[in-house]
């Protein structure tokens, strides 16, 4: 039988229909489930991004400390330097962008394209100085019609400039741009690629007290890049101020007596080592570090036969000559091989097996006590010191009691440690035994002894003082920046020779004599008025073999002339000041020395000295001068 | 308002399908409202333009129920020829935006054919495939004269171009040729194509052979890849999936909270009160405003489903099944796309996104699907008589009380006519055969 059928018979979609509902079903799951694996699995990570893309962390520049000298005058400042940056990318049109710019502040145009031609020329991710140094008038300008110019930005940075020209630039020291390796050192964390630190002198040593802390400010951005609101502000911290023990008149005098020599002057307070002056010659201009050192003037600088980069009152060594006799004759009366009284016999020199051990007296200075050891500076009587001494005990007791062949840390990373030899480091550095005869030499200040200029000072003002070690230091005060005091530094004492008064008396006495007594070898460090004490020191570079080539009328090169050494200190009842001259080969140290220690002690003890009077100092000389004959 | 539609707006009223649309809309207007707002949280003008259009639209949609969708029938080659012609006359009069020639200029207006295209076609085959009836499914030849109508709005949409509609298009009609059932030769013939299709593109030089011939852009092969390597690129196109995929998985479980949305609101989302009008609720809203979006969408779908389980005739079933998957695939491609499931392409999602014509549309679409569950019964005087033996029951029968239902269409089955008509027509419950003894045959 056949059912009949009619036009509105409902459709029968029974299956087909359930397979759509799953379909349906089986879709919005897989949505639903996707959805779930975005915002509950992953979900924290996208909040992060999504945090990321509408804040941005913008730092806020700190103002670094001041150096300022021991009187409170500021010797390097902060200059505000505004620069107009310029990001290269795809939708910068250089023509309009300079046009406009040109328009603003009023400049040529056609200088400005070239100059962004040259920046956008290869793409960089980075904003590049378009112009620098701009004024305020100009950052008004920008900053209220900053609208149009797009791919613009202005960075407020501040310059270190030093308020006097070529003043004591060794110590005070540049700012150069973080490298690699620095970034993951401990006083630099958290410092960005690009950011200025110290690298030299007093802004590297002090570089974690002069940085302060950077601000940061957490704001909103749209996405195009606009600050649409301040979320949180950490304000920065400035950097803290240092007020150094240098007295600025005193290292400008330094610095104008040693003029075109090369040498250095230290000038110290014998009572607490307070370091006054600190020069090295020939020296540099900071203004050339300024935003920068341009790569020709750094390679002029270190490609300087006469290294005007060296610190050489804290990095240069030299064998201190004759000076060192003032280590050696405590020393010897510490170690108990010698009294005031004992004399030796000098007849000329000292033959110790098949050598011959000359004095500088060809003649002999005949019998030979303390005081007319270091009067006369016979060698023979410290020839004869030292072979009692033992090469051992020497170095034991100069690095003990004077600071000698370590560093002693005057936040100067380019203090050097010098070099006392003995019988291990003899081993140790050349593999063979310590040969006896090689005691002699440097019971003299010559041989393997190297000392710094500073460490010459330093046994100065232990003999001026009464055998007080202190660590010698250029900083006096920590200041915040409203001059409110944070640390005033204290002295430290090292070590304390514990000597006889009267035998620590006997050196003194006999440093006296130097100066005052007729046949002494300092006479020219005399001062009217002030009674100084001090010695001479006379150093050889080269051997006397080497002396022996030239010695038939050539002149000697400069290089191997001798160091000439005065170290001095006044007045001698009562030391307050020691002041040590080194002038690289420049000959005798009584003749040469002497004369520059006199007028500095002058300088200290007549305030109205300056260096007015004095020709001024050259950075750098281009051509060395007064020297003869080739290097 | 007469007493029949007052009645069966009681009776056969799918309260789901337009709680649903309202629930939609709703969100969709909180959501604009949040997306279009300044940082600071005033109102914008877009906002107030959608509440009106959602006013005007709600209007429309009351009004549709008065009639009979039936009176479509008449309407559907008119229709279709002039879309048809609207998508010819795009080429020549279009606007060009965005490289792409997709709109007629209307006055202030611009109108996009294509929307009128997808429903013009969707009638037109709910109409001829409801002319015949098959029984065992459609077959090779049945598809003869439908394909054509298929693929002349396919590749006149395609060379606008617009890829997306396009595929929208045929994903649109693809159900309704499926409830119409398909032999299954015809089933693996038709997957086999599409598979070879794809080796051919994806894997073939098949992208070359199409970007010579036009049919595909550049920026639209650009698309798929970036999808695909969204880091790839990440200024351009990658840059929106990728701001999309964090707005969303920023929102978390709970969301931003209402105007909180930082990718939204400071101009990180894209198009956020548009195409990733989902991305800026998920972020704000989080997973369980997501979901709750989503599951309005299930429900809707499947109180539409329903409509068509219970309708009467092809042509209502037929038309309800085209105009739902026209909403579904508008919202699943558009929810893909955003949560980086699917190429990006410029498809709104329904009721959610901005815009009054998408809106019109897709209301359109649910008043249509309301009105054939509105009109589930057949009030043909022929079909009763045409079956006497009902007739004379119906007749014989006591008369039912006023608020009784009213009577309802006889089973087909003849022998056995149901002479007082249950309330309710039984559930098709498709398990329930299986639990079920089995019945002993009617000649034994």
């Amino acid at each position: 039988m056949s059912a009949p059928s009619f036009s509105g018979a409902p459709p029968d979609f029974g299956s087909q229909l359930a397979w759509l509902k799953v379909f349906c079903f089986l879709v919005l799951s897989a949505l639903i489930l996707r959805l779930w694996y975005l915002q509950i699995v992953t979900g924290e990570e996208h909040r992060l991004t999504s945090e990321k893309n509408h804040t941005s962390l913008i730092d806020i520049p700190t103002q670094r400390g001041l150096i300022m000298d021991r009187m409170g005058q500021v010797l390097v400042e902060n200059q505000i330097n505004y620069d107009l940056l310029v990001t290269p990318g795809p939708t910068l049109k250089p023509r309009d962008l300079s046009l406009k710019v040109a328009q603003l502040l009023g400049r040529d145009p056609l200088e400005l394209e070239k100059k962004l031609g040259a920046l956008t020329k290869k793409p960089s991710p980075n904003p590049q100085v378009w112009l620098s140094g701009l004024t305020r008038a100009d950052l008004a300008l920008l900053k209220t019609r900053h609208a149009g110019l797009n791919g613009i930005s202005i960075e407020v940075n501040s310059l270190r400039r030093p308020t006097m020209p070529n003043f004591a630039p060794h110590v005070i020291g540049y700012l150069g741009e973080i490298s690699g390796k620095q970034l993951k050192e401990e006083p630099y964390l958290g410092l960005k690629p690009g950011d200025l630190v110290g690298q030299s002198g007093l802004e590297q040593g002090l570089e974690s007290l002069l940085h302060g802390q950077k601000g940061q400010r957490l704001t909103t951005v749209d996405s195009q890049g606009r600050v649409l609101d301040e979320l949180k502000v950490d304000y920065p911290q400035p950097g803290y101020n240092l007020k150094l023990t240098l007295d600025s008149r005193l290292q400008r005098v330094s610095q104008a007596l040693l003029g075109e020599k090369a040498g250095a002057i230290v000038v110290m307070d014998p009572r607490n080592f307070e370091i006054l002056a600190l020069a090295s010659s020939p020296t540099f201009d900071l203004n050339d570090f300024v935003g920068g050192v341009s790569a020709e003037r750094w390679k002029t600088l270190n490609e300087d036969p006469f290294r005007p980069m060296e610190n050489r009152a804290v990095g240069g060594q030299y064998p201190p000559g004759s000076t060192f006799k003032i280590a050696m004759a405590l020393t010897a009366l510490n170690e108990g091989v010698i009294t005031p009284e004992t004399t030796f016999s000098c007849g000329g020199a000292l033959f110790l097996g098949n050598s011959r051990f000359g004095c500088w007296a060809r003649g002999g200075h005949g019998a030979v006590n303390l005081k007319r050891s270091l009067k006369e500076s016979c060698d023979v009587y410290y020839y004869e010191v030292g072979r009692r001494l033992g090469i051992d005990r020497l170095a034991n007791g100069v690095r003990r009691h004077f600071g000698l062949g370590r560093v002693l840390g005057v936040d100067l990373n380019t203090e050097r440690a010098g070099l006392v030899p003995d019988q291990a480091w003899k081993l140790r550095r050349f593999g063979k035994p310590w040969n006896f005869g090689e005691t002699l030499p440097v019971a003299i200040g010559q041989g393997y002894l190297l000392t710094t200029p500073l460490q010459v000072a330093q046994y100065t003002a232990v003999a001026a003082n009464g055998g007080v070690l202190y660590r010698p230091r250029l900083v006096k005060e920590v200041l915040d920046y409203q001059g409110r005091l944070i640390n005033r530094i204290e002295p430290t004492v090292i070590n304390r020779l514990e000597l006889r008064p009267d035998y620590i008396e006997a050196v003194r006495k006999s440093l006296d004599a130097v100066v005052n007594e007729p046949g002494g070898t300092g006479r020219r460090g005399q001062l009217a008025g002030v009674r100084v004490a001090g010695k001479t020191g006379t150093s050889q570079v080269i051997s006397l073999s080497r002396y022996q080539i030239y010695a038939r009328g050539g002149v000697l090169p400069w290089k191997y002339r001798e160091h000439a050494w005065f170290t001095a200190y006044a007045p001698v009842d009562n030391p307050e000041v020691v002041v040590t001259v080194l002038l690289e080969h420049s000959g005798g140290g009584g003749a040469n020395a002497a004369p520059l220690a006199a007028k500095l002690l002058n300088a200290y003890f007549d305030a109205s000295v300056d260096t007015r009077l004095m020709p001024p100092n050259q950075a750098q000389p281009d051509k060395p001068t007064g020297w003869k004959g080739d290097l | 308002m007469s007493p029949g539609l007052t009645r069966r707006l009681a009776e056969n009223f799918s309260w789901p399908l337009i709680l649903a649309t309202l629930g939609l809309m709703a969100c969709g207007l909180i959501n604009l409202y949040s997306a279009t707002s300044t940082p600071t949280g005033e109102m914008s003008h877009n906002f107030l333009k959608q509440v009106i259009f959602a006013a005007i639209g709600l209007v429309g949609l009351g009004i549709f129920f008065v009639f009979d969708y039936r009176n479509l029938k008449s309407l559907v080659w008119p229709l279709f020829i002039l879309s048809i012609i609207l998508l010819v006359a795009v080429k020549f009069f279009g606007v060009k935006a965005g490289g792409a020639q997709r709109w007629l200029p209307f006055g202030p207006f611009r109108f996009q054919p294509s929307e009128l295209a997808k429903i013009a076609l969707i009638l037109l085959l709910a109409q001829v495939l409801a002319k015949k009836e098959h029984p065992t499914g459609l077959d090779f030849k049945d598809l003869l004269w439908p394909l054509p109508l298929i693929l002349g709005p396919f590749f006149l949409i395609l060379k606008q171009p617009d890829l997306g509609t396009a595929l929208h298009l045929i994903l649109s009609v693809a159900p309704i040729f499926f409830l119409a059932k398909l032999r299954l030769r015809v089933i693996i013939t038709l997957v086999s194509l599409v598979a070879a299709m794809s080796a051919w593109i994806f894997f073939l030089g098949g992208q070359q052979f199409l970007l010579d011939r036009g049919l595909i852009k550049p920026y639209q092969l650009d698309r798929v890849r970036y999808y695909f390597t969204p880091k790839a690129k990440p200024t351009d196109e990658g840059w929106q999936i990728i701001q999309a995929e964090n707005a969303i998985g920023g929102g978390q479980i709970l969301g931003q909270g209402f105007q909180e949305g930082t990718q939204q609101k400071y101009g990180f989302l894209p198009a956020r009160e548009t195409d990733f009008a989902f991305a800026a609720l998920a972020e704000e809203w989080g997973f369980v405003g997501a979901s709750v979006i989503i599951f309005l969408f299930f429900c809707l779908f499947w109180a539409a489903l329903n409509i068509v389980k219970r309708g009467s005739e092809s042509f209502g079933a037929y038309l309800a099944i085209g105009l739902t998957s026209l909403i579904f695939w508008q919202m699943a491609i558009n929810i893909a796309m955003v949560v980086g499931l699917f190429p990006v392409v410029g498809i709104p999602l329904p009721f959610i996104s901005y815009g009054g014509s998408a809106l019109f549309a897709s209301l359109l679409a649910v008043a249509i699907i309301a009105n054939i569950g509105l009109n589930r019964y057949v009030f043909q005087d022929e079909a009763i008589k045409q079956n006497p033996q009902v007739w004379a029951k119906g007749v014989t029968a006591p008369k039912e009380p006023a608020t009784e239902p009213i009577r309802r269409l006889a089973p087909p089955n003849p022998d056995e006519p149901e002479p007082y008509p249950d309330h309710r027509l039984p559930r098709r419950q498709v398990w329930l055969k299986y639990l079920r003894k089995p019945e002993r045959p009617f000649f034994e």
